[in-house]
């Protein structure tokens, strides 16, 4: 990576990251939540924005499943354990955004990221070691 | 003691002595060899102890019946079948050391509560080690408990943990008494009874008392790199570890501090503290070994049949301290002990006398 990202993305000077996803995983037996954050510059945009695209959005809604009484519009009745959630399972927060649309947020237990969030996550948490060094604060 | 298994002929042997002094044991032998087979196999196992000088106890107990697995760092289970109940050790120490872990666990469960196993009917104890590549977790996936191996930058793996692998079972006691939501209070409880089981189990596998317990969860499965001591900390919440990279450990202490948080399920893991620490002051308070009287009133409010799935830390307050009443008596110093440990964390008002 040549470019730096800028360290305050929210900044009113120029240049903005043209995208940004930001992923934190709380829970699991540590309870402890640890954050990552990708700003990829211009050039690495498009590659970005598709993998974000392949991503099924609508069906994790993070707004939606976050009222979490167990809805019954909930579409995929997943697994025997869908009423209450697997304990010390991971639970994953991801949003992203980039110029000229609205943030997509999803929240998904652990046993839900693969595929194409499974690439989003893993794109996130490479591209925040390079940048950064060693991992993020978790805060 | 170490599980030994008892061949018949020596049950027979014993059975058949006409001395005195082996009476308690000829008896136990034979109704050990007269238990009628019920429709599976259930293990158990003959443990001799000499009581008094001439006397032989030999008493039946249930053995566990474990069955390890390895994920081969691939995130799907229960994976290859490497270690059942009578082979011998692997030589890998994740396999191992959850077979061993598991073992105590039973032990435990056993001998403080007569309860065997998770569903109190010698149902198998099931574990898949490997899982996943630098996998930071262990969970309890509703019939085995499943152990990452750690990336070894913040986690060194979980195995190694009784205090972990205890709390991994005790979720399947929870769930099978009829589980606590997981979520908001309902699910710090669930996580505050899983801490509390396992120090319970590593307590008595250690024979400690509460006086010379470490109450921690998870001692020793961070790398030398963090700074930090354990997960939790039952004595002390929000002191177990304070560190550059994973900041500090969040746990309340009182229902002052309670977290509102979207994270982690509402805070199961941080607001967990409170609960802990409720239990940590009976226990401390009463003295000795803490699953004797403090375990018990908390196994006898899970196992009560009357707590409901959705239960906040008051309503198990109440339990526990109408089962304390129904063990010990309403003016027993365990009632006492009780109602100052939840007063002590802000969860039952202190000026009010709290109804049993």
């Amino acid at each position: 990576m040549t470019e730096k990202p800028s360290p305050d993305p929210t900044g009113a000077t120029d240049p903005r990251p043209a995208v940004e996803v930001d992923v934190a995983r709380t829970g699991g037996i540590a309870g402890i939540t640890r954050r990552w954050s990708a700003q990829p510059p211009e050039a690495e945009a498009s590659e970005w924005i598709s993998l974000i695209d392949r991503c099924p959005w609508n069906d994790r809604d993070a707004t939606a499943s976050h009222t979490m009484t167990p809805d019954a519009a909930a579409p995929d009745a997943v697994a025997p354990a869908a009423v209450s959630p697997m304990p010390d399972r991971f639970v994953w927060f991801i949003r992203a955004s980039w110029s000229g649309t609205d943030p997509r947020e999803a929240e998904l237990p652990d046993d839900e990221v693969v595929g194409a969030w499974r690439e989003l996550v893993d794109a996130v948490r490479d591209w925040s070691r390079q940048t950064a060094g060693p991992e993020r604060p978790g805060r | 003691m170490a599980p030994g298994i008892v061949p018949p002929y020596l049950l027979a042997r014993i059975a058949a002595v006409q001395e005195e002094g082996w009476a308690r044991a000829a008896e136990a032998a034979r109704s050990t060899l007269a238990a009628p087979r019920e429709y599976r196999p259930v293990r158990s196992r003959l443990r001799l102890s000499i009581a008094e000088p001439g006397t032989l106890v030999a008493e039946a107990t249930p053995a566990p019946d474990r069955e390890i697995s390895d994920a081969k760092q691939r995130e799907v289970v229960p994976g290859v079948r490497v270690r059942g109940e009578d082979d011998p050790a692997t030589g890998d120490a994740a396999v191992d050391e959850a077979f061993d872990g598991l073992g105590a666990t039973h032990d435990f469960w056993w001998d403080a509560y007569a309860r065997d196993s998770i569903d109190g009917s010698g149902s198998s104890l099931l574990a898949t080690v490997h899982y996943g590549r630098d996998y930071d977790n262990a969970f309890w996936n509703g019939e085995r408990m499943v152990f990452g191996d750690g990336d070894d930058e913040v986690f060194r793996g979980f195995t190694g943990s009784l205090s972990v692998i205890a709390h991994e079972l005790a979720h399947g006691v929870v769930e099978d008494e009829g589980g606590l939501l997981y979520r908001g209070q309902s699910g710090a409880l669930n996580e505050s009874i899983a801490d509390v089981f396992g120090a319970l189990a590593e307590q008595h596998r250690d024979g400690q008392t509460a006086d010379e317990a470490t109450w921690l969860i998870g001692e020793g499965i961070f790398t030398d790199a963090v700074q930090g001591t354990a997960l939790r900390s039952l004595a002390a919440p929000g002191t177990a570890y304070d560190d550059d990279v994973l900041g500090k450990d969040p746990q309340p202490a009182h229902m002052r501090d309670y977290v509102e948080t979207r994270d982690d399920n509402g805070g199961v893991h941080i607001n967990s503290g409170i609960p802990n620490h409720a239990f940590y002051l009976t226990a401390t308070a009463l003295g000795g070994h803490a699953w004797e009287r403090a375990g018990l009133i908390w196994y006898r409010a899970l196992t009560s049949g009357t707590l409901p799935s959705t239960a906040d830390f008051s309503t198990f307050a109440r339990a526990t301290l109408a089962a304390a009443s129904a063990e010990y008596g309403e003016k027993s110093e365990e009632v006492d002990a009780v109602r100052a440990g939840w007063t002590g964390v802000g969860v039952i008002p202190d000026d009010r006398e709290a109804q049993p």
